[in-house]
């Protein structure tokens, strides 16, 4: 396995849960029931994995009562302790023997990351990943990425820690001084609509200071992985056609709590949290970047390109056959074939390809998402210039000088009474398809403490214009030959550039704005996997798909 | 007439009989050699390759196929090894195969736990059951691998590898260059206004003046210092760098095509690919050698234990009856070939 391009950076995230596991494993004094563990474990096995998986379940009890069906219900759960796993409870496998062997494990990652991280070359970081599990194969899972020295020697899991405000809290106690850290939520489209809903995993209610705390160690989401978007959903505050890219989970219906969309799964939604939040708080906790990531468990980050999409946990999907062929359960999001894609990318505008600069651009949040493909986006807003910039022969430092980059923020001054400019600049990647529009998705929040949204195109491909109606650039016509995968490279565009000006702007309002590039379409895994197999791509997912890359938002907010 | 040994003769006693079957044996021994044997039939072969395609979903092919065998007897000599320690006595196994004798109803009423393990002994289920080798085999594989937790290397050492393996200690060609862009977004025929374009004064110029602003604004920048040809093919295509390739220092390019545009290049310097110095790739070095002397450790150990064995394999197609086909693979050092 080789990436057709080098990445630049990589974090190692895996499950800290896993640490204490492998570490017993290596022991010589293990008794029967621990030896068979890890014989299940070490063994590629869909069975053995649920049933580890459904160990890791907390037990939970409903809070309050019944909530309107898509709203998180609020549960208490008693998260497991090392001892919930046969390899952890009986004999010489004591709870405090796996704890102390998870710290050997954990060792040996970051001196990984030491050993491969190369300045200019490859950035590594040392990182895990945390994970609470729920039901119906979801998680309120968040990445651990660190920099600096005197890292923690505990990997916090969840078996020391239910919540992520005891994760934070965990974090803060261990790492500090020259230790620095953030935390990603990822995949928040299982998280049965955790991660935006003002309730901790164990039941706690977020306080202030645990909004301060996220908001100051969870600057970036993980909006786009191998399980699928979690930008945002049809039928859960958004309209957005787009919504429905790498979507199966259907709106929850009435009495289901797990197993469906949940509007506080969801990025976008997160984001008009946070201005509601503003209100109540007088901060915006929920400003937060957005990055794809893989999540593919086959150890080959960056590895997203559609054509050679090895699968999800590769050695239980592939070969491609039984990536067309393997249900997994009765729902959609159960399927190989219709959940998985092929991961995204997180790419980050920093000044050296070195750990302590990339780790400033997440903090920052000037960083982006992409679906696997490589698109070169940017991003400004400011009062400091206009439709001008797009005829000068360096808009970036303009607009760097007279703006902010994606992840910032513009303050309205009280005598400003039109929208600022937004500058964005898009370029294909080289090895994918062109360009066919740049979108801008606005999220805002009125007098009456409610939130909106509204997604317009603000740049065309192939000399077309965006109709004043319906908001949106005509189709280019762009098409792909599903049985070879070539593509029309005569439709769309290498690069497209905007500047925006938004026609309803409203300085009394706060609000947040990104950008969406899309590409032509190009085929998506599963048609790649039809063609190497010689047989007819899957009627039950599209054959093609239109790759794509998400900005962090800038927001932009009433002077206080 | 023939000879009868008299009743009561030394060579009717046991003693005698014992020492002679004794020295029977050592001599067959000794003829055998000191080895052990494994035997990889063409049945054995046949079951690995199914198993492998349940598992894979494919074929396996000869290659594959040789892994296979290969990683069975090195397995089949770990467990051996395993049986010779007498893991299978370890508590831990020991009950498992308990156990196990217990689900075959192999006791009678009134046997304890040890009575129940001498049956289960005797009827082999210590070598027979999947769980039980694996978990012997891992002991044994454990305990060789944490011997070499904590090499440490030498100046010496590291200095010898590094001489040693020079070549993979390579830093890539660079070049730095800068450009004048022509967008084909933003030109009808960009190629000919870029080739319009490279008739400008300036470009008749021996010295670059940074002359981007006579273009178009290009989405990556103007100036790129150091880039390797990887780098420049990820950003701007593999057709760019190529043209870039070709280029001599010091002068403007006709124009050379992207994927966004085509691009009048000055490079300004070119470092070819060289080799690291020792204290560049000192990093790299001890990585690459600790991972080395950790595998070279461990397969020298596990060679020692193939010594031990002799391996006969019987690739499927030939006729075992008539002419077994035999391969020796490591171990084979003994005479008796």
């Amino acid at each position: 396995m080789q990436l057709s391009r080098p990445i630049d950076f990589i974090a190692i995230t895996d499950h800290s849960e896993s640490f204490a596991l492998t570490s017993r494993c290596e022991s010589t004094d293990l008794n029967f029931l621990e030896r068979a563990t890890c014989r299940l474990m070490g063994t590629p096995n869909i069975v053995s994995f649920f049933i580890i998986r459904k160990l890791a379940v907390a037990e939970t009890q409903q809070i309050g009562a019944r909530v309107p069906a898509g709203e998180y219900q609020p549960m208490s759960r008693t998260h497991p302790k090392y001892d919930s796993f046969p390899l952890c409870k009986y004999g010489n496998g004591s709870p405090e023997q796996c704890y102390n062997g998870s710290n050997i494990v954990w060792d040996r990652y970051k001196k990984l990351a030491d050993e491969y991280n190369e300045p200019g070359v490859l950035t590594t970081f040392a990182a895990y990943e945390y994970t609470p599990v729920l039901d119906a194969g979801g998680s309120e899972h968040r990445n651990v990425l660190f920099n600096g020295e005197n890292l923690p020697e505990h990997a916090l899991s969840s078996f020391d820690v239910g919540s992520a405000l005891e994760l934070w809290r965990g974090l803060e106690d261990t790492c500090y001084g020259e230790c620095d850290y953030i935390t990603i939520p990822h995949n928040m489209n299982k998280g049965w609509g955790i991660y935006y809903s003002p309730w901790a995993l164990d039941g706690t209610p977020y306080e202030a200071a645990d909004w301060e705390l996220r908001n100051k160690r969870e600057p970036i989401a993980e909006m786009y992985q191998v399980k699928g978007s979690s930008e945002c959903a049809l039928g859960l505050g958004s309209t957005d056609e787009e919504c429905g890219f790498s979507q199966v989970l259907e709106p929850c219906k009435e009495g289901e709590l797990s197993g469906c969309a949940f509007k506080t799964s969801f990025a976008r939604q997160g984001l008009k949290v946070g201005l509601e939040l503003e209100q109540e708080l007088g901060f915006n906790p929920l400003k937060f970047g957005m990055i794809g990531s893989t999540d593919t468990h086959n150890s080959n980050s960056g590895d997203t390109e559609e054509w050679d999409f090895a699968g999800k946990v590769g050695a239980l999907t592939s070969p491609a056959v039984r990536r067309q062929t393997m249900k997994g359960g009765d729902k959609p999001y159960q399927s190989v074939l219709k959940f998985h894609t092929s991961g995204g990318l997180a790419a980050v505008w920093a000044e050296e390809n070195t750990r302590d600069s990339i780790f400033s651009s997440m903090k920052r949040k000037e960083v982006y998402a992409t679906s696997g493909t490589r698109i070169t986006l940017r991003m400004f807003a400011g009062w400091e210039f206009d439709e001008s910039i797009k005829g000068t022969i360096d808009p970036v430092s303009i607009a760097t000088q007279g703006g902010v980059p994606m992840g910032g923020e513009l303050s309205t001054a009280a005598e400003t009474t039109e929208s600022p400019t937004f500058f964005v600049w898009a370029g294909a990647d080289t090895l994918n398809a062109p360009l066919q529009r740049i979108q801008m998705i606005k999220g805002w929040i009125d007098e009456q403490g409610e939130t909106h949204e509204q997604v317009q195109d603000i740049a065309c491909s192939d000399g077309l214009a965006v109709d004043p109606v319906t908001l949106r650039c005509p189709d280019n016509g762009a098409s792909v030959d599903v049985s070879s995968c070539s593509i029309e490279t005569e439709k769309g565009a290498p690069e497209l550039m905007a500047a925006w000006k938004d026609p309803e702007f409203d300085r009394s309002q706060a609000a947040f704005y990104y950008t969406r590039v899309l590409q032509n379409p190009t085929c998506r895994w599963s048609t790649y996997d039809a063609i190497r197999l010689g047989i007819a791509p899957s009627t039950e997912v599209p054959a093609t798909i239109r790759e794509r890359a998400w900005s962090s938002p800038i927001w932009v907010a009433p002077e206080k | 007439m023939p000879k009868v040994v008299p009743q009561g003769s030394w060579f009717n006693k046991p003693i005698f009989q014992f020492l002679i079957l004794g020295l029977l044996a050592y001599a067959l021994q000794q003829w055998a050699g000191p080895q052990a044997f494994i035997a990889v039939t063409s049945n054995k072969i046949s079951l690995l390759k199914d198993q492998w395609q349940t598992s894979t979903g494919l074929q396996a092919n000869p290659a594959r196929l040789k892994a296979l065998v290969d990683v069975y007897v090195e397995e089949e000599m770990l467990f051996r090894e395993a049986l010779n320690a007498n893991l299978h006595e370890h508590p831990q196994v020991k009950r498992r195969i308990i156990k196990t004798a217990e689900f075959l109803e192999l006791g009678s009423s009134g046997d304890d736990d040890e009575a129940l393990y001498e049956k289960a002994i005797d009827a082999g289920l210590h070598k027979n059951d999947a769980l039980v080798r694996s978990m012997m085999i891992s002991s044994v594989r454990n305990s060789i691998s944490t011997k070499f937790e904590s090499i440490t290397l030498t100046k010496e050492e590291i200095n010898q590898y590094y001489l040693d393996n020079v070549d993979r200690y390579r830093a890539p060609g660079r070049v730095s260059f800068e450009h004048v862009f022509v967008s084909k977004n933003r030109n009808a025929d960009s190629k000919y206004n870029a080739e319009e374009l490279r008739l400008h004064e300036a470009f008749s110029s021996t010295e670059s003046n940074s002359l981007a602003s006579l273009g178009d604004p290009f989405i990556k920048g103007y100036r790129f210092l150091g880039l390797s040809m990887s780098k420049l093919t990820e950003l701007m295509g593999t057709e760019f760098s190529q043209g870039v390739g070709q280029l001599n220092i010091g002068e403007w390019s006709k124009p050379i095509e992207s994927v966004y545009g085509w691009h009048l290049v000055w490079v300004k310097e070119i470092n070819p690919a060289r080799v690291l110095s020792l204290i560049e790739a000192e990093h790299r070095v001890k990585r690459d050698l600790l991972k080395e002397l950790k595998a070279q450790a461990f397969a020298a150990e596990l060679s020692e234990v193939k010594l031990g064995y002799k391996v006969s394999i019987e690739w499927p197609g030939n006729d075992m009856l008539e002419s077994p086909q035999l391969t020796l693979i490591e171990g084979n050092g003994s005479q008796h070939d």
